[in-house]
């Protein structure tokens, strides 16, 4: 990358990328067999500066493997990951960790991202201490100010992780990503583990904590609602592979691949007039295991649109519709063709 | 209307100074759905597990002044006949079937355990039974998969098979403690709907336990929403959704992001936390984070029927505002 003053360069970026694994198994005769499994499968995303992703899907899709491979916690297999700028592909842990103050990740269980023997001070001071971004005095004060802006009180430093709900540990979690100001945060359904009404009081974190520091973020969820309000794209996954992807407008009211709209379909309502006449549910059975071979398009097998074609090729993610949106599937590739 | 199947007035549950369960009363007619509601700690599987008997002795103290299963005393059963009740006319299903279900014994064979024990049927034919079960569920290939162990199926298999179980012994009392939790979307869908054919088939009660008012929308003829170890609200699923007549019922609804509202139209959260039930509650337990709070709410408001079937216990819906 030449063109640091170019405003779009991405801060994190995936290029053709594919994560796996090799899982070994020995069979009751003792014989060895190897499996690889596909998370990632051949994935181009870009997440640019002050830019909010979210990436869902349903659990075992790949979308945790994607965020930890943008960050380089997992081995990347084929393609690249670049990270404002600089190629992170082939870089060891030593090469990495100067630039993991910019690149930071917040988990899903508060109970167990938190060492319970530290207190929340020390807790919080790591990052800068680590990276030798302040000196003690100043750590403390950063602790004090990240604390009030995460909406806790400052005394809570000298405390424990044990002494906090839930939503007050994520509230730490948080303030821990974001303390040395990174440039890019992976969140990976930081909110599932919460009470719904601590949900969105962190989720008015985010959003507080984007405009504040102009964090860029990518959001992994598995709940199509959370998403729709604080993402400004999003993207859809199925099977290692991005199937769906634009604004959440363009996503949401108008989803393109016959598995966006399965998925959407499938969200409850908080409405009981409303669900009483839903149509019965379009997708049936379960996505196939990431070690199978599939030959085609991935999802053709519940697809209730499956032609000849998506049998021999696989569709690339490409513009379809009104050109807002890029999707993977032959329905719509004939439009922009 | 018929005599309630199950009949339950002040429940309280303790395990030791924890008070988890604050002076409960419910009861579900045959062929209904009772939906609970509550965020964790709010005493909503706490009261489940105490009408089933399956809190140890030892450590729970559970008391109420009518706790009927079909007009039955269940409070002056012993354990053996608490035991052959919840096999054969109560069955339960829980959230993590992975957890529920034995990893050492096949598929078919924990089926036919039920069905052995509490149906009286022979191994033959508690096989065959067994098979039929799983493929009523929805089981695919369901000859293959009874010979099959837990770690085989999938979440959404695996809990089919706990349906299955549930469903071996005839219940008229169906316990669903957050099945579908651990789930993806689309197959919530499908076990929502498995559920809820079979009981139109069968007529059983049914009690959903959930923490998402959403999926409540869909499966809940009656919700009961429950806060801190007490019932706060409870309404005909329309009514709830409509008019929701408690402050934290309107707070939970408010707080939930929705597909179906236009973008920018953000959910509201409800500020602070639940109340540690460790402590002696004083007054209104939802009152720290009520936003319509007045002097009234230092005394515990009592849980009064409004209309039809609402029930709420809140000091401004009883008239006596200051």
């Amino acid at each position: 990358m030449t063109h640091p003053a170019d405003t779009a360069l991405p801060v994190s970026e995936a290029v053709a990328l594919k994560v796996q694994y090799q899982t070994r198994q020995r069979n009751w005769r003792g014989q060895l067999s190897t499996t690889t499994v596909r998370a990632v499968d051949g994935i181009d995303l870009a997440i640019r500066s002050g830019e909010a992703v979210a990436l869902v899907g349903e659990s075992g899709c790949g979308k945790s493997t994607l965020g930890r491979a943008l960050l380089r916690l997992e081995h990347v297999s084929e393609g690249a990951v670049h990270f404002a700028g600089s190629d992170l592909t082939g870089l060891g842990e030593p090469m990495l960790r100067p630039l993991r103050r910019n690149m930071q990740m917040v988990f899903q269980d508060p109970f167990s991202s938190l060492n319970p023997r530290m207190r929340i001070g020390e807790t919080l001071a790591e990052p800068l201490l680590v990276h030798g971004l302040a000196s003690k005095a100043e750590a403390r004060a950063r602790v004090a100010e990240i604390l009030e802006i995460v909406g806790l009180d400052p005394a809570v430093a000298t405390r424990h992780p044990h002494a906090f709900s839930g939503g007050q540990r994520q509230r730490i979690a948080i303030a821990r990503a974001v303390i040395a100001r990174p440039k890019f945060v992976v969140a990976d359904e930081p909110i599932s583990a919460l009470d719904i009404s601590v949900q969105a009081q962190i989720l008015d974190l985010f959003e507080d904590l984007k405009e504040r520091f102009a964090l860029t973020y990518l959001f992994i969820s598995h709940d199509l609602a959370v998403v729709r309000h604080i993402a400004d794209r999003v993207a859809v996954m199925y099977l290692g592979r991005i199937v769906e992807e634009g604004s959440p407008e363009s996503v949401f009211d108008n989803p393109l691949h016959p598995y966006t709209q399965a998925l959407l379909a499938a969200v409850p309502s908080p409405d009981p007039v409303r669900e009483r006449s839903r149509p019965a549910a379009t997708l049936q059975g379960e996505p196939p295991s990431p070690a199978a071979t599939i030959s085609g398009c991935r999802f053709r097998g519940r697809c209730a649109h499956a032609m000849p074609i998506c049998e021999t090729s696989d569709p690339a993610l490409a513009t379809g519709g009104d050109g807002k949106q890029a999707v993977a599937c032959f329905l719509h590739h004939e439009q922009s063709f | 209307m018929s005599r309630p199947l199950l009949d339950v007035k002040d429940l309280d549950v303790r395990f030791g100074p924890l008070h988890a369960v604050r002076g409960v009363s419910f009861s579900v007619a045959p062929g209904e759905t009772l939906g609970v509601v509550g965020e964790s700690g709010s005493g909503k599987s706490t009261t489940m597990l105490a009408v089933l008997g399956l809190h140890p002795k030892r450590q729970a103290n559970v008391a109420a002044d009518r706790l009927e299963f079909d007009g039955e005393d269940l409070l002056s059963k012993s354990d053996g006949q608490m035991r052959d009740l919840r096999g054969r006319r109560v069955g339960l299903i829980f959230q993590d079937p992975l957890a529920a279900l034995n990893p050492l014994m096949t598929v078919g064979k924990q089926i036919g355990e039920v069905l052995i024990r509490h149906r009286g049927l022979d191994k033959q034919s508690a096989r065959g039974e067994a098979v039929k079960l799983l493929e009523r569920t929805g089981v695919p290939d369901p000859m293959r998969r009874a010979s099959q162990f837990p770690h085989q199926f999938s979440g959404g298999m695996r809990q089919r098979v706990m349906i299955a179980i549930a469903l071996a012994g005839r219940p008229d009392l169906l316990i669903a403690d957050e099945p579908t939790t651990a789930l993806d979307v689309t197959v919530q869908a499908e076990i929502v709907r498995l559920i809820r054919d079979i009981q139109q088939a069968n007529g059983m009660g049914l009690v959903w336990i959930t923490h998402d008012l959403a999926l409540m929308a869909r499966v809940a003829d009656r919700v009961m929403v429950m806060y801190a170890g007490a019932v706060v609200e409870e309404a005909p699923v329309d009514r709830l959704y409509a008019m929701p007549r408690h402050p934290y019922t309107a707070g939970l609804l408010g707080s939930i992001a929705r597909l179906d509202q236009p973008r920018g139209k953000r959910a509201r959260a409800i500020a602070g936390t639940p109340p540690a039930m460790d402590q002696p509650i004083s007054g209104c337990a939802f009152a720290p984070r009520c936003p319509v709070r007045f002097d009234k709410c230092a005394a515990a408001p009592p849980l009064v029927s409004l209309d039809e079937g609402v029930r709420a216990a809140c000091w401004r819906l009883t008239g006596e505002q200051a």
